[in-house]
């Protein structure tokens, strides 16, 4: 039996599986129902994904030894909310159930093989040494997509865009499974604009704002709690409800043009691409996707795109397939987490 | 009609003269004062071109202001007739959307735009206030490089913050360089023998201070990658362009970085200088390849070239194809191997790019640098902020007149 244990800003998300019996549930911090979570469904193998790995944290999948536990905490500088949920659950798992086996999965190691010219940033170098470079995030997701998207045709599918759709959207370039570019940032706020989060913005206006009086924590909080769709829509709103109320039209529209920007960016850099793959666990979607390939026809794009017979990914997802006459989009949609 | 046109730069003042007619508008006198307000071993002075006349006069220039006296005092000596004096403003934010004359009411208005651009609209402010006072009866107006990018649409202009922030600081992005995209438009469309109407250009204004990308549709801006203030986008000499926002947080908060202190390392000492530690100028950059500091030297150039070809493959795609691409000013016209660099492996659009011709293109006039059956364009456009600023005032100008 195992539990993965996944943080999303104040909250987690939790999976356990035994064969084919899975359950899942999201809770919010409490020692009482952490502990009976722990001792029913962890005791074999408890995973945790670590959702900022800044300078410590480098392989996707590692063991959590003394010594890497020992490290972590130089993670909690980099996205503080989630990564000291992530802390504080291994050291309750690994109280609770030491006998099972704990595993580490780190969300920004895939971006580690980035080269220069995308993870730096055009700050003085001496800010690089203090853990300055682009770290990218939502790291399994696109390795995965990577690995599935090739995964039929290694000889012709070198070059991949990978879309994640969601309450935190991201863009990655893939080229022959190195990471060449992508949307987050230092941290994952960098890039589209997220349920709560801002998303690109001017650097100046953090400066403007710190000295018409807000503290560091406030804007912390702006930029990461109160901005984002919630921002655009004045209401908190999911992407589910993004992609189909009428209602919020506007708001979906500005979240599409900063992501085909940023897939604009994406082919500059792969000069063109094999296979365009959109993920998400919104299957309401399709429309808002189909709008995003809509606006990259000028590519040679076949007027009407056929519906292949929809091919198994793992456990039982299935994806759909778009052939198209150059390239080939790919859409899988997933069940919620 | 004369119209006499200031263009301010960080330490210098360059001036135009034109003789305005109908549409028309030629040069009768021009020139520059070179390191006003700086101090160093070279002594400041002005230079003026008057028909086949050049003069070159050595003295302290220690303002903005003491150049435009200069100026006067030159033409007037020349005995220059003027008509209408126009000025160049970096951002109008959201109180000016066009070329304005300047009106009591304007002034003040003018006056709150100051904080947008604390580095330069005081000293265009300034010019304006001199010029009033030497020749209080003389017409002014000011044109905003601003103004350009008010087409935007809003998916484009927004930033994703609470809308009373939004409301209240007027966030939003606002762009520059707009006279320039204004005067490579015109040209491409004119070059290119093809109306604005349906003409899809990405042009890259690349100066040795600033630089920006802006998205061009039927002769209106579409995207632009400078911001709410000209920090944003690209990476360019000082400025380090896009960053996480959280970064600067991170910086103040774990290590202590002082807001004005840090913004100042973004603004001044960060881009290609931050980066190489060799020098803001390209140029430096490049000679450098070889050097002992090589790596730092390519490092900075490749970051340079990367971040421009993201946007250009960025608008490029939000505009479906593009049919031209331009470069302008100094690095644009001037820099053959970020030209190269940027068109390699650009096929994915249709851009191929004649590397011979644009090892020979000069900085003098308007060059076409693509291979036959190439479906982009790519055009080196010497661009002419001053030609604008006196366009826009003839318009201003005959308008009231009628």
């Amino acid at each position: 039996m195992s539990l993965l244990l996944v943080p999303t800003g104040s909250h987690f998300f939790w999976h356990s599986q035994e064969g084919e019996r899975s359950q899942s549930g999201t809770l919010s911090w409490s020692e009482k129902e952490v502990k009976e979570l722990f001792l029913n469904y962890g005791q074999n193998c408890v995973g945790y994904l670590l959702r900022h790995g800044g300078t410590v944290v480098s392989r996707t999948v590692s063991c959590l030894n003394a010594k890497l536990r020992a490290k972590l905490s130089g993670c909690l500088q980099f996205q503080p909310e989630e990564n000291s949920l992530t802390l504080k659950l291994v050291e309750t798992g690994q109280r609770l159930v030491p006998a099972a086996k704990h595993l580490l999965f780190c969300d920004t190691a895939f971006f580690k093989s980035l080269p220069p010219e995308a993870c730096r940033y055009a700050v003085p170098k001496n800010l690089w040494k203090k853990g300055v470079r682009r770290y990218g995030s939502h790291g399994l997701f696109h390795h995965w997509v990577w690995t599935k998207a090739q995964a039929g045709n290694p000889e012709k599918i070198k070059r991949v865009v990978s879309v994640r759709l969601g309450d935190r959207s991201s863009v990655a370039a893939i080229y022959q499974g190195r990471c060449l570019e992508v949307s987050c940032g230092f941290t994952a706020v960098e890039g589209i604009p997220s349920r709560h989060a801002c998303g690109d913005l001017d650097p100046t206006i953090i400066f403007q704002l710190q000295a018409a009086g807000m503290t560091f924590r406030d804007i912390n909080h702006l930029f990461t709690a109160e901005s984002g769709f919630a921002a655009l829509a004045g209401r908190d709103c999911s992407f589910g409800e993004l992609v189909t109320e009428p209602s919020l039209k506007q708001v979906s529209s500005v979240i599409r043009y900063n992501i085909l920007r940023y897939i604009g960016a994406c082919l500059a850099l792969l000069n063109g691409l094999d296979c365009l793959v959109f993920t998400t666990a919104w299957p309401q979607a399709g429309s808002f996707i189909e709008e995003i390939v809509a606006g990259l026809e000028f590519l040679g794009r076949e007027r009407i795109y056929r519906l292949a017979p929809e091919e198994p990914l793992d456990g039982g997802k299935k994806a759909v397939w778009f052939p198209l006459n150059r390239w080939q989009v790919m859409a899988a949609f997933l069940p919620q987490r | 009609m004369n119209i006499l046109v200031f263009n301010c730069g960080s330490s210098s003042l360059g001036y135009k003269v034109f003789e305005a007619e109908k549409g028309t508008c030629q040069v009768l006198v021009s020139g520059k004062a070179h390191r006003v307000g700086v101090k160093g071993k070279e002594p400041s002075f002005i230079e003026h071109r008057y028909g086949q006349r050049h003069t070159r006069q050595e003295t302290p220039i220690a303002t903005h202001r003491q150049a435009a006296g200069l100026v006067f005092d030159y033409l007037a000596g020349e005995k220059v007739h003027l008509d209408a004096v126009g000025h160049r403003f970096v951002h109008g934010g959201h109180l000016f959307q066009k070329s304005a004359l300047v009106t009591p009411e304007n002034f003040k208005k003018l006056k709150a735009c100051l904080p947008l651009a604390p580095l330069h609209n005081p000293t265009s402010l300034s010019m304006i206030e001199e010029t009033g006072r030497l020749h209080p009866g003389l017409g002014q107006y000011v044109t905003f490089d601003s103004a350009f990018h008010t087409t935007l649409p809003e998916q484009a202009y927004t930033y994703a913050v609470p809308e009373t922030l939004r409301k209240k600081f007027s966030y939003r992005k606002y762009g520059f360089h707009g006279l320039s995209y204004t005067y490579v438009t015109l040209k491409a469309a004119e070059f290119l023998r093809r109306p604005l109407k349906g003409l899809k250009l990405v042009a890259c204004h690349l100066g040795t201070g600033g630089s920006s990308v802006a998205a061009i549709k039927d002769g209106y801006s579409v995207d632009t990658s400078m911001g709410f203030s000209p920090l944003q986008g690209l990476m360019m000499s000082t400025r380090c362009g896009d960053i996480d926002p959280m970064l600067s947080l991170y910086l103040m908060s774990v290590f202590g970085y002082r807001p004005d202190a840090l913004l100042d390392k973004l603004n001044r000492e960060s881009g290609l200088l931050g980066v190489s530690g060799i020098s803001s100028d390209l140029r430096d950059i490049i000679q450098s390849f070889h050097g002992p500091e090589g790596e730092d030297a390519k490092l900075s150039f490749s970051m340079y070239v990367q971040r421009l070809k993201k946007y250009v493959g960025a608008y490029a795609t939000i505009l479906q194809g593009m049919d031209a691409l331009i470069f302008t000013d100094d690095i644009g016209v001037g820099n053959h191997l970020v030209r190269e660099k940027l068109c390699q492996e650009m096929d994915w659009c249709g851009l191929f790019l004649d590397e011979e011709l644009n090892r020979q293109a000069k900085s003098d006039a308007i060059y076409r640098l693509e291979k036959p059956g190439s479906k982009v364009a790519i055009l080196t456009i010497p661009t002419d902020e001053e030609y604008v600023i006196c366009r826009e005032g003839e318009k201003l100008l005959s308008r009231r007149q009628i």
